[in-house]
């Protein structure tokens, strides 16, 4: 058997699968990579059981063959090869590279002991612009929990109805939604919980230049399909909690503040903040927001104010200024809006004048201040 | 000047036995499991101790040492008692005082100088009234820390009292077997044999870089402590934020269906303290009395905090089930949430768990409303026996 393809071609396509190879697996054979030939065509797989990723190449091939052969190395092995056209033999589970100057080879393992990957998944099929996916991706995954107590909370949830997509995250104490008005046909209906991972590798490949990505909602599984690449994961199981519910509907006090001079100023006094809580307190009144911290154990105060449009009772809050500078980074019109009720509950964050057909916000959980 | 003193009652349950008995005087007393029984011993006299018998002994190889002896079952409450009005006389000189169990505890009177005198004054003083107020003898260690405190009163036990000030602490500590230093337990011990590290001194001399290669951070502890560096401050139990709840069984039990159940109680119970003091904590300890009146905790910290009854209990039940009773009797059952963060961050869904804490809401405010039997678990409703104290 013998393939024929161009040096940077083929080191792409292995990057892209090598992002979901496990260094420890249990099953040790998921450290290599399967590979695959078939009539113009090379199959590169990688898979840590709960994702798989595949990526064809095209190229000249001489022969049918499957084999594994361990990622890293060879992936090292192409790397060095210089640009250029190379030739790849496969014999008796050995794998040989040839390149102008000389070649290498290396054992590969018998094809048989991979676990079966999936070809195809069942479901709902969408296709959403890849500049969409990256969007919705981006403003909401961060938000994911990490504690694997309530499983359903690592996920983001992801649902697609006839006229919208929605996609949400929360780890209890922050909560991100965004929703987009899309047209999609009539009558279906789905709804997931997807691993942060599989959104974050589907997200990076599209920014490498895809215009359109296929999905398919399939029973406990989900594809991200990209043409030459494709993308299977396992999704995780449910209930995922009615955060409709815990969005405050009447939040009366409004405080409209420039988003780059609040982000900063939450950047700037969080320095000094406890290193596990992040609590910044944040005094507002008529006019101004006013943060500060105290930390005690580093003899640490920090004080500022920031002008901000409100003029209703004053408040005192607490939040951690970790989640909600990461939340500010995410918003990119000029003007934010905080919306909040008392300091026991919570505060959505919204932007000011957003795109009409998309809609998103964040749900900040305050911190008890002490008394 | 030494601040610390460690005071240690003089085999406390024997002497409380003879209290309550003056025939029992000059006689070999062990309290504990009874003869013909699977259980070990308490605690027994200086008598019963020249037989070769100590206490954690089999109290079957204590009757074949001392077949004569007086065997008696252990009156726990009494001990309690005398503990507690031992503790009242720790109070009245600091409030920096931290119990080990019930007959030894530490003091740092650092800060009792102008009012009590010097700490010598203040041991003595501790001492006498131990001896007046309950009839009770106590050894006394008065040192500038607490590992030395600790040494001193163990060694000229009984009625000891020994005083090492700053200066002698290293001439103090050389000579003695390295078996004296605390965490120094039987695998420790053969390591350091091995070395030919006998005494403590021995230990003082040793290359710190070896020892901590041997024995890892403990290592570098064990070194410290040989050269009297021991920075471990007196936390008295009030210190400890925590919410806790125990149980003392009306009847030692063997049945580890009802001492599951109370614990699962208990955690209910502490679960609704935490509800209305809106925290949660991440260390979950429980604490297992035994039939021989043995006490020990177990604690294992989270990730991230709990206040569910269910979360709590589903810890300290893997914490019970893990812990070998030898095949002893409970006596007592607690359990303890410690380890609050300063400003609890409150939670999207009901804080956290959702409809677990929508529960222990649910019950705080029926129980507030109808009176604290008004709702229970199902599992629950049986007849309580025992004491149940906060």
């Amino acid at each position: 058997m013998k393939v024929v393809i161009e040096r940077n071609v083929l080191f792409d396509g292995l990057q892209r699968v090598f992002s979901v190879v496990p260094q420890k697996p249990t099953l040790p054979i998921l450290t290599n990579f399967l590979l695959k030939t078939s009539e113009g065509k090379l199959s590169i797989s990688g898979t840590d059981m709960d994702i798989s990723i595949t990526t064809t190449l095209e190229c000249e091939v001489e022969g049918e063959i499957t084999v594994t052969v361990d990622a890293k190395r060879f992936l090292n092995i192409i790397r060095e090869l210089p640009e250029g056209n190379i030739t790849i033999e496969i014999e008796d589970d050995r794998v040989m590279v040839n390149f102008v100057h000389g070649e290498s080879s290396i054992m590969g393992i018998t094809s048989a002991d991979y676990p079966a990957l999936r070809h195809s998944v069942d479901g709902l099929t969408i296709s959403v612009s890849g500049d969409d996916f990256i969007e919705m991706v981006d403003r909401t995954s961060f938000s994911v929990a990490v504690d694997r107590t309530r499983l359903a909370l690592t996920g983001v949830y992801w649902k697609v109805s006839s006229d919208d997509v929605t996609m949400v995250a929360t780890d209890g104490h922050r909560l991100s939604l965004y929703r987009k008005k899309i047209t999609f046909d009539e009558g279906q209906e789905a709804e997931s919980i997807v691993p942060p991972k599989a959104l974050n590798q589907a997200s990076k490949i599209v920014s490498s230049g895809i215009s359109l990505v296929k999905v398919i909602f399939g029973e406990g599984v989900i594809l991200f399909d990209f043409g030459n690449t494709t993308i299977f994961s396992k999704l995780i199981e449910g209930p995922y909690p009615n955060f409709w519910q815990v969005i405050p509907a009447n939040n009366s006090k409004k405080v409209y503040v420039s988003t780059e001079d609040f982000a900063a100023a939450v950047r700037r006094v969080s320095v000094l903040s406890n290193a596990i809580t992040h609590q910044i307190q944040f005094n507002i009144s008529s006019g101004t927001i006013e943060l500060m911290t105290k930390n005690a154990d580093i003899g640490g105060e920090a004080k500022e104010t920031v002008a901000a449009k409100y003029n209703g009772d004053s408040v005192q809050v607490g939040y951690n200024a970790s989640f909600l500078g990461e939340i500010l980074r995410k918003i990119d019109t000029d003007e934010v809006i905080l919306e909040l009720e008392n300091p026991t509950t919570a505060c959505i964050i919204r932007p000011v004048n957003s795109e009409e057909s998309e809609e998103y916000l964040y749900l900040i959980m305050p911190l008890r201040l002490g008394e | 000047m030494p601040d610390i003193i460690h005071v240690d009652m003089d085999c406390f349950f024997a002497a409380v036995e003879v209290k309550d008995n003056p025939d029992l005087a000059g006689k070999p007393v062990i309290v504990g499991a009874l003869p013909g029984t699977r259980g070990v011993v308490a605690a027994c006299s200086y008598e019963a101790r020249e037989y070769g018998v100590h206490s954690a002994m089999p109290v079957s190889r204590a009757f074949k040492k001392c077949p004569h002896g007086i065997y008696l079952r252990p009156h726990g409450n009494r001990y309690v008692e005398e503990s507690e009005k031992i503790r009242a006389i720790f109070q009245h000189y600091t409030p920096l005082v931290e119990p080990l169990s019930l007959d030894e505890a530490f003091l740092d009177v650092s800060g009792s100088h102008r009012l009590f005198g010097t700490s010598v004054e203040i041991g003595h003083a501790i001492k006498d009234r131990i001896k007046t107020e309950t009839g009770l003898v106590a050894s006394v260690g008065v040192a500038p820390t607490k590992f030395v405190a600790k040494i001193a009163s163990d060694l000229e036990k009984p009625d000891g009292f020994v005083v090492v000030n700053k200066d002698e602490v290293l001439d103090f500590l050389r000579p003695l077997d390295a078996r004296k230093i605390w965490g120094v337990g039987k695998a420790t011990w053969k390591k350091l044999e091995r070395l030919g590290l006998k005494t403590i001194g021995d230990i003082a001399d040793f290359p710190a870089e070896e020892l901590e290669r041997m024995f890892g951070k403990h290592g570098v502890h064990l070194h410290n402590l040989a050269h009297g560096i021991d920075a471990r401050s007196v936390e008295p139990e009030s210190e400890r934020k925590q919410v806790g709840n125990e149980h003392t069984f009306g009847e030692d039990t063997g049945d580890m269906v009802e001492v599951e159940r109370t614990l699962l109680a208990l955690c209910d119970k502490v679960a609704g303290r935490l509800y209305k003091k809106g925290c949660k904590g991440r260390t979950v300890t429980l604490k297992l009395r035994d039939e021989t009146f043995r006490t020990v905790t177990r604690a294992h910290t989270l990730d991230s905090p709990v206040m569910t009854a269910e979360d709590i209990y589903h810890i300290a039940l893997d914490l019970l089930r893990n812990e070998d009773l030898r095949g002893l009797k409970v006596r007592l059952i607690g359990v303890s949430v410690s380890g609050f963060d300063e400003n609890c961050q409150t939670s999207l869904f009901d804080a956290g768990s959702e409809r677990k804490e929508k529960v222990e809401e649910l019950l705080d405010n029926i129980r507030g409303r109808f009176g604290k039997g008004a709702i229970t678990r199902a599992s629950l409703i049986y007849k309580r026996k025992g004491k149940t104290k906060e």
